[in-house]
């Protein structure tokens, strides 16, 4: 585990991307297209849903 | 051609077996910090990713294991285990994801974590995920990997119905789940009431010669219909608006406006060759009470 907290989060948000993806990737082939769209996740906004889930 | 030997039977068949082998997460001290293992088997690679449906359900294929002159094996899967692929419908927990099916309205419905809501999704779209599932298995595991079966077999549309039809008893819930008490919660909108509107006249109305049936009472059995499932009645000029072209579109049978109420020898709006069954005796008691 790494000891500097800025390449801690770095690595943290690259692994809550790459979930963030792959979710992505699941879902998409469940939703209708819709009229409306959807703005893309920030950093903070993936890393929230990243720790929610990888409890 | 030379037929084969009793002898070269046994080589053959000692040099294959069946297997149901799942992923197995390194366990030496210092795994956590090895790079991640590949999954070298469809089985491998479906449970690493769905361990959770693995560990309830079972084994996702059996596979055929060949051992190889040049000291590799050949892994051909033969066939897959229907209920591990249906609970893989269900979602991934570590995702945030759960799809679940509704019985009392026959509909699937996903969790979407962009909003944290319920929204309704079709056994067409599954088959797609289920589809793109097995492809991308295919895609990634080794040339060592049989991969017809995969590609074609477990894809075809007989074996996806077959796996749908089995998630709809393994991911099914009931009206509770979206009720008000409940933390579940699903996109509200008129589609809601029309789903339900077209199960309501399929399942309740059927055609029955002489009979009929007013649209005061249709509204009125929908309501009680409604609230049977915890939801908020409609408005009746709504119901009207999605009522009408259901019922002509089931039974063939238009609104007609000389339909004489038998409680208060009104004409008014109804269907004839119509009736609804279950509901009819108690709604129509209260519709009596509500014309005196």
């Amino acid at each position: 585990m790494n000891d500097n907290p800025h390449l801690r989060r770095l690595q943290q948000l690259e692994q809550a991307r790459k979930s963030w993806r792959e979710s992505e990737w699941r879902l998409g082939f469940l939703r209708t297209e819709t009229g409306t769209e959807t703005p893309e996740p920030t950093d903070e906004d993936i890393l929230q849903w990243y720790h929610r889930h990888q409890k | 051609m030379v037929s084969p030997t009793p002898e070269m039977i046994h080589d053959q068949l000692s040099a294959a077996r069946l297997q149901l082998k799942k992923w197995e997460p390194e366990r030496w001290p210092m795994a956590e910090y090895a790079q991640d293992g590949k999954a070298t088997t469809p089985s491998e690679w479906f449970s690493k990713m769905f361990p959770e449906q693995a560990r309830i359900h079972g084994c996702p294929f059996i596979e055929l294991v060949e051992d190889r002159a040049d000291g590799f094996k050949r892994i051909n899967p033969l066939a897959q285990n229907l209920d591990f692929l249906a609970a893989v419908l269900g979602g991934d927990s570590k995702l945030g994801h759960k799809v679940i099916y509704l019985e009392g309205e026959m509909q699937w419905y996903y969790l979407d974590s962009r909003d944290k809501l319920f929204k309704p999704t079709s056994d067409e779209k599954l088959a797609n995920l289920l589809r793109a599932l097995l492809i991308r298995c295919a895609e990634e595991l080794p040339d060592t990997v049989h991969k017809l079966n995969l590609f074609l077999e477990f894809r075809s549309d007989k074996a996806i119905r077959a796996i749908i039809h089995r998630a709809k008893s393994i991911l099914a819930a009931d009206h509770t789940f979206f009720s008000v008490e409940s933390k579940h919660q699903r996109q509200k909108g008129p589609e809601i009431h029309e789903r339900l509107a077209r199960v309501f006249v399929e399942q309740v109305l059927e055609r029955q010669p002489g009979e009929f049936l007013t649209l005061s009472n249709a509204y009125l059995i929908f309501c009680e219909y409604l609230r049977g499932k915890a939801m908020v009645p409609v408005k009746r000029t709504v119901f009207k608006g999605m009522f009408c072209p259901l019922v002509r579109e089931t039974f063939n049978v238009g609104l007609r406006h000389d339909i004489i109420n038998p409680e208060t020898q009104k004409q008014g709006d109804g269907w004839k060759g119509i009736r609804a069954l279950d509901l009819e005796a108690g709604v129509l008691g209260q519709e009596s009470a509500e014309v005196a």
